[in-house]
Order: C-alpha cells, then sequence, then structure tokens
C-alpha cells in the first residue's frame, strides 16, 4: 500500500507528491513518527518555535487514516 | 580530431589529457549507456571496468554491516569510478550505482592497472582525480556534520546540476533521501523551503533549477570549496 504524509502547519500544506510503500497503516504511522522527531530535532536546532504541525497520512485515494502531531512524538519526561 | 574523440572529451578527466596519452588509452575504451539502476561496482566483489561517464550521475554508497546505507560520494562527467582501482586493488569499498542515466566510456580493470604502469600522464590525471573525490568526501562529512538538511539539500542540488549540466534533474524524493540521509519528509520540506524561495521547482520525480546563483547563495559555505579544489588540481598538469 502507498501513503503519503502530508505536513499541515502554521506555514499552510506541504504535499507529499510521491509518497512511499508500507505493509500496513500501523508500519506508515510508525515511520510517520519517526519522520516527526527528525523534523523536531531540525526544529530544535535551529531553536525554531516546535508547536503547531501535524502529519497527515492518507491513502492513495486521499482517505486520512491518522493524524501526528509533530509534538505529540517528544518525550518530555 | 574525428567525432569518436569528441565524445570522449565529454568526460574532464579524459579531455584533460595530452592526446598522446589518450590515444593510448583510446584503443580499450568501450562506450556503454548506463541506465539508472545500473550497478558499476558491488562492495567486496572485483572490479570487472573502470568507468568514465561522459553524461549522467552516479553515486558511492557506505553501507554498514547491519545494512544501514548513506551516500559518500556522488560522480559525473568529472571523475573516474570505482576510486579503488587506482590502488591496484582489484576490489571495491563500496557500491557504486548509477542514479541518474548515464552514458560513458569503460576500460577492463587489468587494462585501467597497464595504464597507470604504462602511461604516466594517464596515472597523472587518475592520482589527481582521486585527490579531487577525497575532498569532495572530507566535505560532505563536514557538511553533514554543521549544516542543516535545507543547506544541505541546496549543495547537493548544486552538485547534480554541475554533473547533468540541464536544468532538468530526474530526482525523487526517496533517492535524495538516501543521499542525505535523512526521512522522506524531511526532504519534502526541505524542498518546500527552496521552491518558497523560487530556486527550484519540484515536480514529480523532476527537480527543476530556477534560480542557480540563488541557490549557491542559499547553500553558502557548504557548496563550492571542492569544486574549487577540482579546478586547482586539474588546471597546469602538463
Amino acid at each position: 500500500m502507498r501513503y503519503y504524509f502530508h505536513v499541515r502547519g502554521p506555514d499552510g500544506f506541504v504535499e507529499d507528491p510521491e509518497g512511499a510503500e508500507f505493509a500496513s497503516d500501523e508500519l506508515a504511522t510508525e515511520e510517520a513518527r519517526a519522520a516527526a522527531r527528525e523534523l523536531m530535532a531540525a526544529k530544535v536546532t535551529k531553536g525554531e518555535v516546535v508547536d503547531g504541525g501535524q502529519f497527515e497520512i492518507t491513502t492513495e485515494n486521499g482517505q486520512i487514516i491518522d493524524t501526528i502531531l509533530f509534538k505529540s512524538v517528544v518525550k518530555i519526561e | 580530431m574525428d567525432l569518436a574523440e569528441a565524445e570522449f572529451l565529454e568526460n574532464k578527466l579524459l579531455a584533460v589529457l595530452p592526446s598522446k596519452s589518450l590515444a593510448q588509452a583510446m584503443a580499450y575504451l568501450e562506450y556503454q549507456h548506463l541506465p539508472r539502476g545500473t550497478q558499476l561496482a558491488a562492495a567486496g566483489e572485483p572490479i570487472d571496468h573502470v568507468y568514465f561517464l561522459t553524461s549522467g550521475v552516479g553515486s558511492v554508497l557506505a553501507e554498514t554491516p547491519e545494512g544501514s546505507a548513506a551516500e559518500a560520494g556522488i560522480f559525473g562527467r568529472e571523475g573516474y569510478i570505482p576510486t579503488s582501482a587506482v590502488s591496484g586493488s582489484e576490489q571495491s569499498a563500496f557500491n557504486v550505482t548509477v542514479q541518474i542515466d548515464a552514458a560513458g566510456y569503460r576500460i577492463p580493470f587489468e587494462e585501467f592497472r597497464r595504464q597507470m604502469e604504462s602511461n604516466r600522464e594517464f596515472a597523472k590525471v587518475m592520482i589527481r582525480a582521486i585527490e579531487a573525490f577525497a575532498i569532495q568526501l572530507a566535505y560532505t562529512a563536514v557538511s553533514n556534520a554543521v549544516h542543516d538538511v535545507t543547506e544541505r539539500l541546496a549543495r547537493w542540488i548544486l552538485m547534480c546540476h554541475d554533473r547533468v549540466g540541464a536544468d532538468e534533474l530526474p530526482l525523487t524524493h526517496d533517492f535524495i533521501s538516501t543521499m542525505l540521509a535523512v526521512r522522506r519528509p524531511s526532504v519534502t520540506t526541505a524542498l518546500h523551503v527552496l521552491e518558497g524561495n523560487r530556486f527550484v521547482k519540484a515536480e514529480r520525480g523532476m527537480l527543476t533549477i530556477r534560480d542557480r546563483p540563488a541557490l549557491e547563495e542559499f547553500a553558502h559555505d557548504a557548496y563550492g570549496k571542492p569544486e574549487q579544489e577540482y579546478r586547482r588540481l586539474m588546471s597546469g598538469l602538463f
């Protein structure tokens, strides 16, 4: 199955034009969480505001299977 | 000079050779179309041929024993590959794969070795080329350590642009993510920044350069030093 990780944030909507193959919704969500951690780490390093962004994980026909708030992947404690 | 010879000169290393020296090597050079995905050398495997691209781009991928891989360097018409060949070692240390449809000349490994021993000018150019490649690898290491993803992406697009020589670069986000050793969404968001600045236009599987000078300015010190060193190494040789 092909999944798309679109980004919705304070700066608008960033479309994922290509997507990637995953065997299940769970694996796609897992990858999106890992990617969210990477994006957050980059923002923290640059001293940027980290609040606000999220992934919309969609299937090929545009159905949203999950949204991942970027800040939800940061473990504070 | 005939047409066939003119084609040789699309490779910058062959072009810099004095004509007598090129003539010695020419008889063993065989023209090849090398579509994307062609493996030119495999880690731990014998080197069959040494390649001099005249178009397209290939990458050198370093892989850990557990299977994590990242690009170490890229090459095109400015170099030869696999660079391990210059040491006389018959085994490639890396996976070397064509990433943008390429063409070029290949020479059997044994003949490459003979040229290294008998053709002084040829050897001089190959050794200069490996120094230039080592400089590229060193600056990639620096860039990975100090620049953010968007700057590294800008650097890498400029390096591909130099080698392809056209404004349209067939690059997927998936491929770029392997090259920069980041996850795909980091490429998507970094490209969005470059697009927002109107430096590039990204369509599915195709990246178009819109404003190269501005892209260079954005990349600032992430780009330029290895390119400058290459020009220094390849000038005034003979």
